[in-house]
């Protein structure tokens, strides 16, 4: 009611401070609005009254203060126009799938995080074990040696003799055999050998005690070749060049990972090929050479379909799994020839696929939580 | 004939008269919250009908303040409906407590996007339509004078104006404490800024628009023959 009133500005700026002190002898405004809003320590609560008692121009600002709090506080609410309910479109259109997934996954968070703690460990602990053994082995191993005689576990990879027309007359078998620990060291070639043979869908010869190919290919039929001349020479520089145990375990992997992504498609095979050659470039360049000439022949007779190829490379792995299902044989791939150099050891393969489920469930697991936790602070925010 | 009166004190003769409609969260509502969380963990494990129960429950109150942030109807209905579409897709953020605040938080964020994005586009802004003041809002209490009613008719319909002239921050934090009756410690929990800054805002926010009501001779006419009204 009275102009003086209006002299009574607070100073500019959002200040985080609440200017409750009495100065210039009066109230400021952010004391007067907190008085109102009984939102003051009592000690300063009784001054801001003592003041108010004996000040009537306070008292009249508390009171347009007070009147504005009252207009506010009786605006009536707005009516809506319609209702904002979800409909089930609502709830498909905004929440992709992932998200419904985590939303529902969200509660076993700590579940999960276990999970993962535990397959971390076990992965730990199996690769742990593994190693243990791995070194005894190979401390034990000599140098290598090109065994011919007929092993239970021996493998054969017979390349090229597919019969083809104007097929090159070239026979790269391979027949190796392993009766005791003392291959170990031939074994890279071997891993390199089979896997490469495996994911060309070249024609392989199937061991002695594995079916036969099931029509799969009448001219590419198995042949038993053990330890032929053609190919004791080639073998013999693939071994004499064969690299360490921590290249073998490179090349087996890389080698595994090509004849894995034959399985999707025929076309891969090239690159698979090379994939291989790569892999291993000083001892088994001469082998990775005539491969690529037999399988251009052998493409027509095999179609390159993949099928063909997995089974192909079932059959090079040439162990007790060759004749199980497909994937099953391609996982054990690399075990299958590591198994040659340590005989009637089954328990290596298993540690070795034991460690690649772990692992691949491990990255899963966390995928998933880093998945969740980016959902749970996107719903936070 | 003037008296301080206290938040919690029941309400003398000021909050009588629309609080029906405003209907703030009271102490008494204990039992409303548990309603509220009830039918909030029935949603978290995907009933939808539950979830619904609860738009029912605040609808009102969310699309009034987005209202009165944005200013138009057609875009407080968007933000209403866009606030409930998040609620849901976030139902597993809420962590316990009241349901209102922390649907009122996601509000406030989605009108603060909405407000950043025509401030960026001013053209928008030009288009926007003032707030209409609908008639059909205010309702004369039962027993109210009548010339009080037609001076707070009157009044409000500039206060609503006047609000649209505060700055973004200080017209949500009256917004949330007086038109919503929401706590300081709840407006600093939706708005995510401290309490003393929430204090400040308010206080800031009643003494602009007091001196907006007093600006031209004919409003400062009816603000003054507001305060001067007997009280009962």
């Amino acid at each position: 009611m009275d102009d003086s009133m209006d002299r009574r500005r607070q100073p500019e700026g959002d200040g985080d401070t609440p200017r409750s002190d009495i100065s210039g002898g009066h109230l400021d405004t952010e004391t007067l609005s907190a008085y109102l809003d009984d939102a003051m320590p009592a000690a300063e609560r009784t001054r801001a009254e003592a003041h108010l008692a004996g000040c009537e121009i306070c008292r009249a600002d508390l009171r347009e203060l007070e009147a504005t709090r009252l207009l506010l506080r009786s605006l009536p609410m707005p009516r809506p126009r319609r209702s904002f309910q979800l409909t089930p479109e609502h709830i498909r259109e905004n929440r992709p799938w992932w998200q419904r997934w985590g939303a529902a996954l969200l509660p076993q968070l700590p579940a999960l995080r276990a999970a993962t703690v535990a397959v971390a460990i076990l992965l730990v602990a199996v690769t742990a074990v593994d190693l243990v053994r791995d070194s005894d082995t190979s401390q034990e191993a000599p140098p290598a040696s090109f065994a011919t005689t007929a092993a239970p576990r021996e493998l054969h990879t017979v390349v090229g003799e597919t019969g083809g027309p104007g097929g090159a007359p070239t026979e790269t078998s391979a027949a190796f055999a392993a009766p005791d620990e003392d291959s170990e060291a031939m074994a890279p070639a071997l891993g390199r050998e089979t896997t490469g043979a495996g994911s060309q869908a070249l024609d392989s010869g199937a061991s002695v005690a594995s079916e036969p190919f099931a029509g799969e290919d009448a001219d590419t039929s198995a042949e038993l070749v053990d330890g032929e001349a053609p190919i004791s020479a080639l073998d013999q520089t693939a071994v004499a060049g064969a690299v360490e145990t921590v290249q073998r375990d490179e090349a087996l992997v890389a080698a595994n990972e090509t004849a894995k992504s034959t399985l999707g498609e025929a076309a891969a095979e090239m690159e698979a090929m090379d994939a291989v050659e790569s892999a291993s470039p000083s001892g088994a360049m001469p082998t990775g050479a005539q491969f690529e000439a037999a399988y251009a022949e052998t493409e027509e007779g095999v179609a390159g379909t993949a099928e063909a190829g997995s089974l192909a490379l079932a059959q090079v792995s040439a162990t007790p799994a060759s004749s199980g299902p497909i994937g099953e044989a391609v996982t054990a791939t690399p075990d299958a020839s590591e198994a040659h150099g340590a005989q009637g050891d089954d328990g290596t393969s298993l540690w070795r696929i034991a460690q690649y489920v772990l692992a691949a469930l491990l990255a899963l697991l966390v995928l998933a939580l880093i998945g969740l936790h980016r959902l749970r602070a996107r719903g936070g925010a | 004939m003037f008296r301080l009166r206290r938040r919690d004190e029941p309400a003398g003769p000021e909050p009588k008269d629309d609080v029906a409609v405003n209907a703030p969260e009271t102490p008494g509502l204990d039992a409303e919250a548990r309603h509220d969380e009830r039918l909030l963990q029935a949603a978290q494990r995907g009933d939808l009908p539950s979830f619904n129960a609860l738009v029912a429950r605040h609808e009102r109150a969310v699309y009034a303040v987005c209202l009165r942030m944005l200013g138009d109807s057609d875009a407080a209905e968007d933000a209403t409906q866009e606030t409930f579409i998040k609620a849901w897709t976030s139902i597993n953020s809420f962590r316990g407590g009241l349901v209102r605040p922390w649907l009122l938080r996601i509000a406030t964020n989605r009108c603060y996007d909405i407000l950043r994005a025509r401030a960026r586009r001013p053209a928008d802004s030009l288009d926007a339509v003032p707030f209409e003041t609908e008639p059909s809002w205010s309702s004369q209490t039962p027993g109210e004078h009548p010339e009080a009613f037609a001076a707070r008719s009157e009044l409000s319909a500039r206060l609503e104006r006047a609000l649209q002239l505060l700055p973004d921050d200080q017209r949500l934090a009256v917004i949330l404490a007086d038109v919503h009756g929401h706590p300081y410690e709840e407006i600093a929990e939706i708005t995510g800024v401290a309490v003393g800054t929430v204090k400040s805002r308010i206080s800031r926010a009643r003494a602009r628009l007091r001196d907006l009501l007093r600006e031209d001779p004919a409003s400062r006419e009816l603000f003054d023959r507001f305060l001067r009204l007997p009280e009962d």
